[in-house]
């Protein structure tokens, strides 16, 4: 087995089962992190600081598997008839991993204070003025997030050409469409539930 | 031994043209059609002969080879795919 592959695609390479237990431990860990470090998974690639309940962040993060995974089921069965249910599931626990590496990146205390200063300062009409070490700190969160956004990608696109078959570039198309319909979708569906909790 | 199936000359594909009794040594000439299951890869053979005593289960299959239901999925519809190639 070629390892870097598997990385990447391990929808390919592994059995169901281990893909299951990895997706659901990857998700119990993801919701504590969010629930530990006050990071709310409010969409299907979104994360931000936010204090709230337990049972909110678990909404939310059963909500964006079951968003995902549904949105790719509807859009799978369409490519070939034999797709599952189950294993868009996974997709949509696996893919999620990189997202989760994020969160103590985000949610940490001398990341939560920069922000904080950043944005009293921005508040003013003065330029804000950061330290060199700041400055490294902010690129550094930058450059993680953006490689953790990627990864999530990379894990998405790549389950659902294994789960779905997918070979043709209109498949493909078809994937962003549903990926961001399904982001516009949840944001619409957890500000209407929340306001419900 | 593998048995070549296509014409290293031409890539046509080959026909059966002699068979011998290795018991007393009788020889048939003739030109038969090589069988669709013999044109197929040693890896393929392989496959279809996995899949046959897995009693024709995806599921079962993934199980004992350790891997994905989807993926050997996909390789049963590709295989499925060349054999109508192969058949027409």
């Amino acid at each position: 087995m070629n390892t870097t592959k598997a990385l990447f695609s391990p929808l390919e390479y592994f059995s169901d089962r281990i893909l299951l237990i990895a997706g659901l431990a990857a998700s119990a860990a993801g919701l504590g992190l969010s629930v530990g470090f006050d990071v709310a998974q409010d969409g299907i690639f979104d994360l931000h600081i936010a204090r709230l309940p337990f049972q909110t962040h678990l909404l939310f993060l059963t909500g964006n598997i079951l968003l995902t995974a549904l949105g790719l089921f509807f859009i799978g069965k369409i490519i070939n008839s034999g797709t599952r249910l189950i294993d868009m599931v996974k997709v949509g626990m696996i893919a999620r991993i990189p997202l989760y590496l994020a969160i103590p990146l985000i949610g940490n205390k001398t990341m939560i204070s920069l922000t904080e200063r950043l944005v009293k300062q921005t508040t003013g009409n003065s330029l804000p003025q950061l330290e060199a070490s700041d400055m490294a700190l902010l690129l550094f969160l930058s450059l993680v997030s953006v490689l953790c956004i990627a990864g999530f990608f990379v894990l998405l696109v790549n389950g659902f050409r294994v789960a779905a078959n997918a070979k043709k570039w209109q498949h493909y198309l078809l994937l962003a469409a549903v990926v961001l319909a399904t982001e516009v979708l949840s944001k619409f569906l957890y500000t209407k539930m929340v306001a419900l909790l | 031994m593998r048995l070549p199936v296509i014409c290293p000359s031409c890539d046509a594909v080959l026909q059966v043209s002699t068979l011998t009794c290795d018991h007393c040594q009788t020889t048939i000439n003739g030109s038969y059609p090589m069988p669709v299951f013999l044109r197929l890869t040693p890896d393929e053979q392989e496959f279809v002969m996995k899949f046959l005593l897995a009693s024709g289960s995806i599921k079962e299959m993934a199980a004992q080879e350790g891997i994905s239901y989807p993926t050997l999925r996909n390789r049963l519809d590709e295989l499925i795919g060349k054999i109508k190639q192969l058949q027409q």
